[in-house]
């Protein structure tokens, strides 16, 4: 009896040590310390570009590459979109009237070769598209050429207020008077606002939509149609497993530049699977891998490319019911003070490379981002001697609210514990996720807040919606303040982009200065591909990853 | 006979218009359609403006209503995203029933003649092997023990594949289905085990034997279809739980059921498709409690003969 149960024991033993053991290179992976210095996954890493070098002639790629996420997309139509995943599917079918060069903070002609401001007032733009722009239809066959006439319908349909209703709209569209069409590939669009910036408004999610196709086919099957390089191959593809998108051999850009023939997107819902699943070579891509398997898949010899992505993670502020305190600026400069993003950082993302410390409300990819170093630095007994002077002690401590959602629980006892230092007693508020946004609205029950926001577009784009007092985030944080709407204002009635870029430069220090809301961490990207891989197009703006050009050698 | 089925059949309304109320309830709970489909960038204005669209201003028992009027004319709505639900619950339940119908079957195979050799040799070291395997199916957590199966056959030995139906359904099947069936089978042994027990201590197998009966069909024959009656309710019960369960499972193993496609969509807070899944979900497995009681009907002659009057 005790032999047979000797047996068992050492059966479940073996079977545990050979599924639980890694390799001996994976040992990193149990050193949080050192697995925080990325090896491969160096920031801004060589691969980490928008550009890609053209397949060479002579080598022979494989036909199909596979590339996995954790959520599918809910179909074709780019402005239907609910996940990461209908971005990258999109991108491939559909091109956008320009392209975001994020390294350099400019805009690069695509579709929309020539923008001219006309008057020099930012109100009028001449707009010039390139001729011989194909889409395809379901079949992979073209269906037609562009014109200008599309442009204007996919603003028109596609725009906020526009004919589609649709879910995530091209937000410019409001600040457009008229579309004029000045010939079939010239349109002048008049505007009500200045927009030194408007090239911008023309890349990442502004795709391309065919009018034609809207007049023969119901809204969701019309949305299909796109002038990108590759084609949602239906026949081959089966919603909830895969999706496959084959390339198109009319592609107005050149299909030569495309070498792989299919791409097949996998859904693997769970990261570690996705990331096991890239480990055995199932897949050559995986999106978003999970930043505690970085060091296992690097040491099987695969690669994984880390760049800043765009979702900055702050510490709000309820300027609906803030604190009553003499000073509120001082004293969100002494929260700003006791803050040790490092050690925030070190508890959150548990010395894992998932993300970067922020410094400025802006993130990298948005257009005239400043590079600037942290405005109120870590420092204890300066956060103290400010509260000292708003009348907080040991012996009267300041309560305050925090609300926060489950993924941010970590973080919210890490602040719990860096304010404790300066007379702050923090009440962690746990909200529901789908229901936080309904919650802050209410403006009652918390006094500050843990949130993210995913940044990216137009330079003012972002902060507008939170920091304007005619913004979209208006009832949730509820900041106001006339002289941060006079400085942008200012900045966009400035006379120029270089002018605008100025002006912009100026109120992202003015905002850190003034701790409109506390940066904390922006998340970083991690892509992980087989070593042969080649021609991963990252760009973290609202993770508009470009999947199109990437291809593996036979 | 069918006099049994039919009042079977009658009592499964009430409960699927409760199940349903409570899923539609909850979902209405499970925040802003409207602000998810509308996105972080919406004015409040817009998101108002889809609501009232989307006829969310009601009140939930309205709306509740008015889904089960379509609902029993075959119609369970359009997801959020314009995808049909029941073409899609269609298109998702055979890899669905596929999975639970191997796992049913390798549980079977691997408890019943368990059971029935622990119950022949109790209190022996087949009986103690029997409950050590029983114990481990039953406290082990799926997820892990498939991801522990996946590193194993897929990662180290590259044998099996890791997730996916992409190479090939059967093979890709091995996984999930010995994981569901591990974990399954705990229940099931320990369950044919006393069974088997109470069975083989009855008055009639020793009549059986003193007749000169062969301990063979006394224990195939006799006492395993006397100790079926649990057993056929485990798996019943088995078979509902993994129809309704599967998301662990499923989800661990990419493995594009209706787990995945609950999970999916409640990631995208697309409520229509996660009730109208919920709501067949909770009509399949009323349907295996059915075939159970139905499946009893037929194994024991004392219900047969209540409902034909004899």
């Amino acid at each position: 009896m005790k032999k047979l149960l000797a047996l068992l024991l050492a059966v479940v033993m073996c079977f545990s040590l050979v599924a639980c053991g890694g390799d001996k290179k994976d040992d990193s992976a149990d050193k949080p310390a050192d697995s925080a210095k990325p090896s491969q996954s160096q920031l801004g890493s060589g691969q980490a570009t928008t550009e890609v070098k053209p397949p060479e002639a002579t080598t022979k790629y494989k036909e199909t590459v596979y590339w996995a996420y954790t959520s599918e997309p809910a179909n074709g139509d780019p402005y239907l979109r609910v996940a990461t995943a209908d971005r990258t599917t999109t991108n491939l079918t559909h091109d956008a009237l320009c392209i975001l060069d994020w390294e350099n903070g400019e805009a690069l002609p695509n579709i929309v070769t020539e923008w001219t401001d006309v008057n020099g007032d930012g109100k009028l733009w001449e707009v010039k598209m390139a001729e011989g722009v194909t889409f395809h239809d379901a079949k992979g066959e073209v269906y037609g050429e562009a014109t200008a006439e599309d442009i204007k319908f996919t603003f028109e349909y596609a725009g906020v207020g526009g004919t589609g209703g649709v879910g995530y709209p091209l937000n410019v569209y409001a600040q457009m008077d008229e579309i004029e069409i000045v010939d079939d590939y010239t349109l002048r669009f008049h505007l009500n606002t200045a927009l030194y910036d408007f090239a911008f408004y023309l890349t990442g999610d502004c795709k391309l939509l065919c009018k034609a196709a809207f007049d023969e086919f119901d809204a969701t099957t019309a949305a299909e149609v796109g002038a990108g390089p590759y084609w949602l191959n239906y026949e081959e593809t089966m919603p909830g497993s895969q999706w496959t998108y084959t390339r198109f051999e009319g592609y107005w850009g050149g299909a030569e530049n495309y070498a792989t023939k299919n791409l097949v997107f996998r859904l693997i819902p769970d990261t570690t699977t996705m990331d096991k699943t890239l480990e055995t070579g199932d897949i050559d891509l995986a999106l978003a891998v999970s930043a505690q398997d970085i060091a296992s898949l690097e040491a099987a010899g695969r690669v994984v490319t880390s760049i800043p992505g765009s979702s900055n993670t702050f510490f709000a502020f309820n300027y609906h019911n803030f604190i009553d305190v003499e000073d509120d600026l001082a004293l969100r400069q002494a929260i700003a003070h006791a803050i040790d993003k490092q050690a925030v950082m070190a508890v959150w993302y548990a010395g894992l490379p998932s993300g970067s410390e922020s410094n400025n409300f802006a993130v990298t990819v948005i257009p005239g981002y400043t590079e600037m170093d942290n405005v109120y630095p870590y420092d204890v007994a300066k956060a103290q001697e400010i509260m000292e002077g708003l009348g907080y002690n040991a012996n009267n401590r300041l309560h305050i609210r925090l609300a926060h959602y489950e993924s941010y629980r970590k973080i919210a006892e890490a602040v719990q514990a860096l304010l404790s230092e300066i007379y702050i007693d923090i009440e962690p508020v746990l909200i529901d996720g789908s229901n936080f946004a309904s919650f802050l609205r209410g403006q009652e029950g918390w006094d500050c807040a843990l949130n993210y926001a995913s940044m990216g577009g137009a330079m003012f784009y972002d902060f507008n919606r939170f920091l304007h007092s005619q913004g979209s985030t208006q009832p949730l944080y509820g900041f106001s303040s006339p002289e941060y709407d006079q400085m942008q204002a200012d900045a966009m009635n400035s006379g120029s982009f270089e002018a605008m870029k100025a002006g912009f430069a100026d109120i992202q220090k003015w905002v850190m200065e003034q701790v409109a809301f506390l940066p904390i961490a922006v998340g970083n990207m991690n892509v992980g591909t087989t070593a042969e891989l080649e021609g991963l197009n990252m760009n973290p703006n609202l993770q508009l990853i470009n999947l199109s050009t990437i291809r593996v050698p036979e | 006979m069918w006099k049994y089925v039919a009042k079977r059949i009658l009592m499964l309304i009430p409960t699927l218009l409760v199940v349903s109320f409570i899923v539609f309830w909850l979902m209405s709970l499970a925040g802003d359609p409207a602000s998810t489909i509308m996105g972080d960038n919406a004015t409040p204005e817009q998101i108002e403006a889809k609501r009232e669209a989307m006829g969310l201003n009601r009140p939930l028992i309205v709306r509740y209503g008015e889904y089960m009027l379509n609902v029993v004319q075959g119609d369970f709505g359009t997801s959020l995203y314009g995808q049909n639900v029941w073409e899609q619950f269609t298109n998702r339940i055979p890899f669905t029933l596929m999975l639970v119908c191997a796992s049913i079957l390798l549980t079977v195979t691997m408890s019943i003649p368990l059971g029935i050799a622990a119950a022949l040799h109790r209190g022996r070291g087949i009986d103690f092997l029997a409950s050590a395997i029983a114990m481990f199916g039953v406290s082990v957590p799926i997820f892990w023990l498939g991801q522990m199966l996946m590193i194993l056959f897929a990662v180290k030995l590259k044998v099996l594949p890791a997730s996916g139906i992409q190479q090939g359904v059967l093979k890709s099947l091995i996984l999930p289905a010995c994981s569901s069936a591990i974990t399954a089978m705990g229940a099931m042994t320990r369950m044919t085990r006393s069974s088997m027990l109470d069975a083989l201590g009855a008055d009639y197998l020793d009549t059986a034997r003193a007749k000169g009966v062969k301990q063979r069909v006394v224990v195939w024959k006799h006492a395993l279809k006397n100790a079926l009656l649990p057993i056929i309710t485990t798996i019943g019960g088995q078979f509902s739980i993994m129809i309704g369960g599967g998301v662990m499972l499923e989800t661990v193993f990419a493995w594009p059921g209706i787990g995945m496609l609950v999970v999916t969509s409640m990631r995208s807070n697309d409520y229509i498709m996660v009730t109208g899944c919920v709501l067949i979900i909770t009509i399949l497995s009323s349907l295996g409690v059915l075939l159970t009681d139905v499946a009893y009907a037929f194994v024991d002659p004392r219900i047969k003969a209540q409902y034909s009057g004899k």
